[in-house]
């Protein structure tokens, strides 16, 4: 009886697991199989899956590479630099988290772990510079970007994204410090090793599975942004968000190519999670946690 | 000294980054500023503040973005915190299940909403061909104003329930195993290790991915513009973020949108401090 | 002695190193002047691009035009963000004439320049088309891309059904109930005879002016002071009732989720047979690797007649190219020079033949290969001839198209009448005027 119980719970999991990311995957798998179809297919109906001649690579050829984009034989006018693309919104990503992750696991040690006058207040001012839409904060960042001679560097994206980032990465890196038990701390430093390498050795592992979280929301943020992007760019330090923009224009909307362009820009984020998440899961941090 | 020692680069990136420009965007709000007619703001007091909260349409977004966002977080937990659990268990794929579940986050935005707006279309889209196959008639995801709100529900929760669901996760995840072994040993049920062990764990860290998610989807912007480049048949989809951005970058009235941006915060704020007199009649933060 | 001699040598090698470094600081200050360029992308950049390039190769050493292209509405950003902060990034860009009135007190105007390179006559140049970009007398840009509104249909499903192009809102209505149909009797209509866009509040504005206008209707009084009374008239009444059955008979797709595009994917699909529609659309239609009616398509005038107590023009859009009031007068005379050789009538005829760009000056749009090439040409010179405007050439453009999108949307649903709907517009656009 329990081992039938037991393999009817099983597949009532994975069914419910498939039919969820089914619904997750579907709108990515919708543009990979538009990127893969001849234009003309995009708004096929009966919809198709694959073009009459079979997948093709036609959209991926014409938007990789330095010349103008081509749609059929027709000329859009339209210039990608995929190359450059992708190794600005790489660098911003990646050093942004690095920086708030940082940043964010000092801070967020200090609020866990000391009583200090002012505490409360801390955490809220924190909380609160998070709340004014950054919409708003583009025409003065402009400004401030422009003065400080940082238009169109990398730089100029990876200071506010960092700033964007750090209230989040503080209050749940806060969150799951406050769940491990002082006390452990507390005996390691009795067995004489200094707060600095308490901390690397045993919280740090301890909040694997909360920094991993973290570092994935802070890549994801700052690779999707878009409203600081678009003001504070200009052509050198374009970032991914900018480029699926490029393919709306007024004659139409250039499907393929911008589901090509889609697809490619999915792929870091993809290899990000893929590679960070098995640090989030147990199987890999067994032993961490005995220390 | 000490403890504040640690805030130092934290406060100093946040510090140099955003508060000229909030203080300089509070400012403004006191400021009505139209620049289409080139020329200097002009210092009109609390006058953006009492036209806006007066104004009756105004009012009726403030209500429609409240409602989204109690709708939203909610179906957004649930959903996020289903899939968390039923990944917890050390079940076959998992990794694989994990990342396609966050694929929905990681999807450049605008791309996204323009899949979504192929999808969704009413004549000749994939999701009514696929009702029309089990027998249902078309509907105007996109173009019916009674549908607009729950086309957005829609897309908000396929969209950001992994952020529950990576937040639950690891919080499930950091859970030492030993707790809940000694527990089994002594003879506690699953349900009893759930209630007793691992939601208390989990209430601190669902508090701040609520607190969070709730300021994020108050100012939700790209999927509705994304889906109709405007706030949605006979306006059903204008919530804060989209007036504020019709405001700011369509009409450009400087002063005005900084209001809006600021009356956000307020609400943010308010929320806020709802949120956490539940939360503190129920135990900490 | 020999003092005196080093001496000398020294004053000399001095004396020399000087004059080298003024002439070479000389030479440094006569070098190329740069100018940054942008515009919207697409197939406008296509056409503009390959003349970008002629021109820095002609006038290289003295300019290079930097070009970078974005989305149509991140150039309105883009530029707005540089106007208030007063931060000349870009010394020449392109502006829709729609919304040029937006940004007209941050555009330099070009009359001096004009002088002293004799450019001649605008009039002659452009027609009628410049007169957009011209303000209390100061010439602010050029046209340099320009298209109509015009009916696009399926000329062959049209013959098959005995049907002529439309040449009234009524017969709009009748080709509608001709043209939609179920083809395969799935119970689902596969070809729709008309469609109309309401998505969002440019194609709201664009759709309307196209019926409203051609039949003697316009937004403000003729002074753009506050809205015209033909707004409560019967090229409004008539125009809302075309809508209204369009819809109660189920003739076209939903409006309220149909927008630009949908309707060239809609063309190139086999599933319209006529719609209003940009000049401009046709490149992607009349492209066989993508489109089933290529090759197959008609061109006609959007109809007219004297309806209302304005005269009949329809909309007329353009990009002009202007100059950045904030640059420096070296990138000025330099964005001068680019803007006007991109105006030449051997260049915006190589555009119109090669590109498919809407030629903006007289010399080309009469020119008989040009005529030739182009199957809407006709249509389009036609309606130039009769007369175009902008529907909104005021600064609140913006603010009037939302209201009028707004209460479309608002009719078409139901919630209020046709009466009420032209009280309304009526009235918030005299509430924005009077701000």
């Amino acid at each position: 009886m329990k081992q039938s119980n037991k393999v009817f719970r099983l597949t009532l999991i994975h069914a419910l697991l498939i039919l969820g990311s089914a619904a997750a995957v579907f709108p990515l798998a919708w543009t990979i199989l538009t990127s893969f179809k001849q234009p003309s297919d995009t708004f096929a109906y009966p919809p198709v899956v694959f073009s009459k001649g079979g997948p093709t690579l036609i959209n991926y050829l014409s938007i990789i590479g330095s010349g103008e984009v081509t749609s059929g034989m027709h000329l859009t006018g339209i210039k990608t630099n995929i190359i450059l693309y992708v190794k600005n919104s790489l660098t911003v990503a990646s050093l942004s988290t690095l920086l708030a992750l940082i940043g964010a696991f000092l801070s967020a040690y200090s609020l866990s772990r000391f009583e200090f006058k002012g505490r409360k207040i801390i955490a809220f001012l924190i909380l609160l510079t998070r709340m004014l839409p950054p919409i708003a904060l583009t025409i003065p960042l402009f400004v401030l970007a422009n003065k400080f001679g940082l238009l169109d560097r990398i730089m100029v994206l990876i200071l506010p994204y960092t700033a964007l980032n750090l209230p989040l990465s503080i209050w749940m890196l806060k969150g799951f410090m406050d769940d491990i038990p002082v006390a452990i701390e507390e005996a390691a430093r009795i067995d004489g090793c200094t707060r600095l390498r308490c901390i690397l050795t045993v919280i740090l592992p301890l909040v694997a599975p909360g920094l991993v979280a973290t570092a994935i929301f802070c890549f994801i943020l700052a690779w999707n942004e878009f409203a600081l992007a678009l003001v504070l760019t200009v052509k050198s330090s374009v970032t991914i968000p900018l480029l699926t923009m490029v393919f709306v224009a007024e004659e139409g909307i250039y499907w393929g190519p911008m589901a090509a362009a889609g697809v490619l820009a999915s792929i870091p984020p993809l290899l990000f999670v893929l590679i960070a998440q098995r640090y989030m899961i147990k199987g890999l941090t067994l032993g961490a946690l005995k220390g | 000294m000490g403890p504040y020692v640690w805030f130092l680069p934290a406060f100093l990136v946040i510090a140099f980054v955003l508060i000229y420009p909030m203080v300089w965007s509070l400012s403004l709000s006191f400021h009505q500023w139209r620049v289409i007619y080139a020329t200097p703001p002009v210092y009109v007091g609390l006058q953006n503040y009492v036209q806006l909260l007066g104004d009756s349409f105004f009012q009726e977004v403030v209500l429609r973005t409240i409602t989204l966002v109690i709708i939203v977080v909610t179906l957004q937990f649930l959903v996020g915190f289903s899939l968390a659990l039923l990944l917890h268990s050390d079940i076959k794929g998992r990794y694989v299940y994990v990342v396609l579940f966050t694929i929905p986050m990681f999807l450049t935005p605008s791309i996204a909403a323009l899949m979504w707006k192929q999808i969704l279309q009413k004549e000749w889209g994939v999701l009514n061909y696929v009702l029309s196959l089990i027998g249902f008639q078309e509907v105007g995801w996109l173009s019916d104003p009674s549908i607009t709100f729950t086309t957005i529900v829609m897309l908000l929760v396929w969209q950001q329930s992994p952020f529950f669901m990576l937040f639950l996760l690891a919080g499930l995840q950091s859970i030492p195993v030993e707790l809940t072994e000694v527990a089994k040993l002594d003879g506690a049920t699953s349900l009893q290790i759930f209630r007793h062990i691992t939601l208390p764990w989990l209430i601190p860290l669902l508090s701040i991915a609520i607190l969070f998610r709730t300021m994020f989807t108050l100012r939700t912007f790209d999927v509705v513009y994304g889906l109709w480049r405007s706030s949605g048949p006979v306006n059903r989809g204008m919530v804060l973020g989209v007036y504020l951005y019709d405001k700011f970058k369509s009409t450009w009235q400087l002063g005005l949108s900084s209001s809006i941006a600021y009356i956000l915060l307020l609400l943010t704020i308010l929320l806020g401090i709802v949120f956490a007199i539940i939360t503190f009649k129920r135990g900490k933060i | 002695m020999k003092g005196n001699r080093l001496h000398k040598l020294f004053f000399s090698v001095g004396l020399f190193a000087l004059l080298i470094t003024l002439v070479v600081g000389a030479k440094g200050q006569s070098q190329e002047v740069q100018i940054n360029l942008i515009t919207s992308g697409g197939g406008a950049t296509a056409a503009w691009r390959p003349i970008v390039e002629k021109f820095n190769k002609e006038f290289a050493g003295q300019y290079n035009v930097d070009y970078t292209t974005v989305e149509h509405q991140a150039l309105r950003e883009k530029l707005m963000l540089q106007f208030i902060t007063k931060t000349p990034i870009y010394d020449v860009f392109s502006v829709l004439n729609t919304w040029a009135q937006e940004v007209i007190a941050y555009l330099e105007p070009m009359n001096e320049l004009m002088e002293k390179y004799n450019f001649g006559d605008v009039h002659k140049v452009f027609g009628g088309l410049i007169d957009d970009y011209i303000d209390d007398g100061k010439i602010l840009a050029l046209p340099l891309r320009a298209g109509t509104m015009l009916l696009f249909y399926r000329n062959d499903w049209m013959l098959d059904a005995g049907l002529q192009p439309p040449r009234s809102l009524e017969e709009i209505v009748q080709v509608a109930r001709k043209l939609t149909r179920d083809i395969d009797g799935d119970g689902k209509i596969d070809r729709y005879g008309m469609a109309l866009k309401l998505e969002s509040k440019s194609w709201t504005i664009e759709t309307f002016s196209d019926f409203f206008m051609p039949h003697g209707g316009w937004f403000l009084t003729e002074d753009l002071t506050e809205a015209s009374p033909s707004l409560k008239g019967p090229a409004a009444k008539k125009t809302f009732e075309m809508m209204r059955t369009l819809w109660a008979e189920q003739l076209i797709p939903d409006p309220l989720g149909w927008t630009y595009h949908d309707a060239v994917a809609a063309f190139q699909t086999g599933r319209l047979g006529l719609a209003d529609a940009s000049s401009v659309r046709a490149a992607l239609i009349e492209d066989p690797n993508v489109s089933e009616a290529a090759g197959k398509m008609g061109y006609a005038e959007l109809p007219r007649a004297q309806l209302g107590s304005h005269k009949p023009s329809v909309y007329a859009w353009s990009w002009g190219f202007a100059i950045n009031a904030d640059s420096d007068p070296a990138k000025k005379e330099a964005a001068y020079r680019f803007v006007t050789y991109m105006a030449q009538h051997d260049n915006q005829k190589w555009m119109a033949l090669n590109r498919a760009n809407g030629p903006t000056v007289l010399s080309v749009l009469e020119d008989p290969d040009y005529l030739r090439l182009n199957p809407a040409s006709a249509a389009i010179m036609s309606t130039y001839q009769k007369g175009t405007r902008v529907h909104t050439p005021v600064p609140q453009a913006a603010d009037i198209q939302q209201v009028v999108h707004e209460e479309i949307q608002a009719m078409m649903v139901g919630y209020i009448t046709i009466e009420e709907t032209c009280q309304n517009i009526y009235d918030r656009i005299n509430q924005i005027m009077r701000q």
